[in-house]
């Protein structure tokens, strides 16, 4: 059997993710402050997160790309119902497949995290459950896209800009219940200098790490084009009963 | 006799107590000689950090706030003589006193331990919270799960498609060669 290589793209955004993870690890766990809050009176706050904010490194900046692959599929998908052009539902069932791998890394590193700073698994206040929405919406497109037949495309497409048109949604709902704010006066803009640099850095990574796998899941997506092509060919000279 | 030192060793303990708080809080006075005829109780308040006048006697419309319940040392030592001659005449009185500061201390003790174990318990949450480990170690490590997961998910299914296509491609040259040679 021959054995088929990953692209170059795919072998240096691998390569620029893993030296990425290394650095924004090393930096998260030497580098960067503890969360640690004073009121005007030196007194500490009670809602500090100490080590526990460790996790928003990854756990934001998978929620980052989680929204823009999102997005992706959603643009791919309008793109290829009006087009019917292939490699745009390449691009958009590639990208839908690792958005709901990052949804599940989001949900369950805030799982866990909210388990050390609430002391809860889960509440069901609205961003959480629409995250948790628009990851089953995310899987429901996987396995429509997988099991539906020959329309599968479609339905699927649909499916993405459905996802797509609850992102806003969700970046709307933060800081409107346990979440902190988000926008300009938000956790992220109003990181401390110390976390900043291994924040960004996380975001990188994980857009190196996005790339590299979209583009590895579109060479995916044409192996299963090709082997469509070849079994109805095999099904018109008899080879395939 | 370890008894009777120990009994002794309290007494003198509670006297040298009684005569530290007859000392007036705070004030870096040494304590008279001997005190003013009209205020034998206590000694006279003096102003911070000065000596009292020698032998001026106290105004007696102002006495000094001596707690109620610490004797002069005199009265004191005499307390004591009594005490101790009540307690060797007396086996029983002397079994008594011995086990009600047995009593009194392991009361004590036993608060001081609560104590001790509400500290420990506060320090160990603070400590938890603050290097909270476990969490932080168990979200990396799903994490990392999830991507390994998906990745062994993408390389297997690139395999099992990439030996379908070299499968088919076999059959397709196989059944093209055979029509071409007529069969």
């Amino acid at each position: 059997m021959k054995r088929q290589r990953p692209s170059p793209v795919v072998l240096v955004f691998a390569l620029l993710s893993a030296v990425g993870f290394v650095a924004s690890t090393w930096l998260v766990f030497t580098r960067s402050p503890l969360s640690v809050n004073y009121n005007a009176d030196g007194s500490l706050v009670g809602t500090s997160l100490f080590y526990n904010q460790k996790i928003f490194y990854f756990h934001v900046a998978h929620a980052f790309w989680l929204f823009g692959s999102v997005f992706v599929a959603g643009v791919a998908s309008i793109v290829y119902l009006a087009t019917r052009n292939a490699r745009w539902d390449d691009i958009a069932i590639a990208s839908v497949e690792v958005a709901a791998a990052y949804g599940a890394v989001v949900c369950v590193t805030g799982s866990i995290w909210a388990k050390a700073a609430w002391d809860v698994w889960w509440n069901t206040e609205p961003r959480l459950t629409m995250s948790l929405l628009l990851w089953l919406i995310l899987m429901g497109c996987v396995i429509v896209r997988r099991f539906a037949g020959p329309s599968a495309d479609r339905i699927a497409a649909g499916m993405a800009i459905f996802g797509m048109v609850g992102v806003p949604f969700i970046y709307k709902m933060v800081g409107q219940d346990s979440h902190p704010a988000a926008g300009s006066q938000g956790v992220v803009a109003t990181l401390a200098p110390g976390m900043r640099g291994p924040f960004w850095l996380a975001v990188a990574t994980f857009l190196c790490w996005f790339i590299a796998l979209v583009v590895y899941r579109v060479q995916g997506t044409r192996a299963e084009r090709e082997v469509r092509e070849l079994r109805e060919r095999a099904l018109d000279l008899g080879v395939l009963s | 006799m370890s008894v009777m030192r120990a009994l002794t060793l309290l007494l003198v303990l509670g006297v040298s107590a009684s005569v530290a708080q007859a000392q007036p809080a705070g004030s870096a006075a040494p304590a008279p000689a001997a005190p003013a005829p009209a205020a034998p109780a206590a000694p006279a308040p003096a102003p911070m950090g000065a000596p009292a006048p020698a032998g001026a006697p106290a105004p007696a419309a102002d006495p000094a706030p001596a707690p109620a319940s610490a004797p002069p040392l005199e009265d004191a030592i005499k307390l004591r003589q009594t005490c101790v001659a009540a307690m060797n005449a007396n086996e029983g009185f002397a079994r008594s006193i011995i086990q009600k500061a047995i009593d009194t201390d392991r009361v004590s003790v036993q608060a001081m331990c609560t104590d001790i174990d509400t500290v420990k318990t506060h320090q160990e949450a603070v400590a938890d919270v603050e290097k909270n480990e476990r969490h932080v170690i168990g979200a990396y490590a799903a994490m990392w799960v999830i991507a390994a997961l998906f990745l062994l998910y993408l390389l297997r299914r690139q395999q099992r498609l990439r030996a379908e296509i070299d499968q088919l491609r076999r059959d397709l040259d196989a059944a093209a060669k055979d029509t071409k040679d007529g069969k």
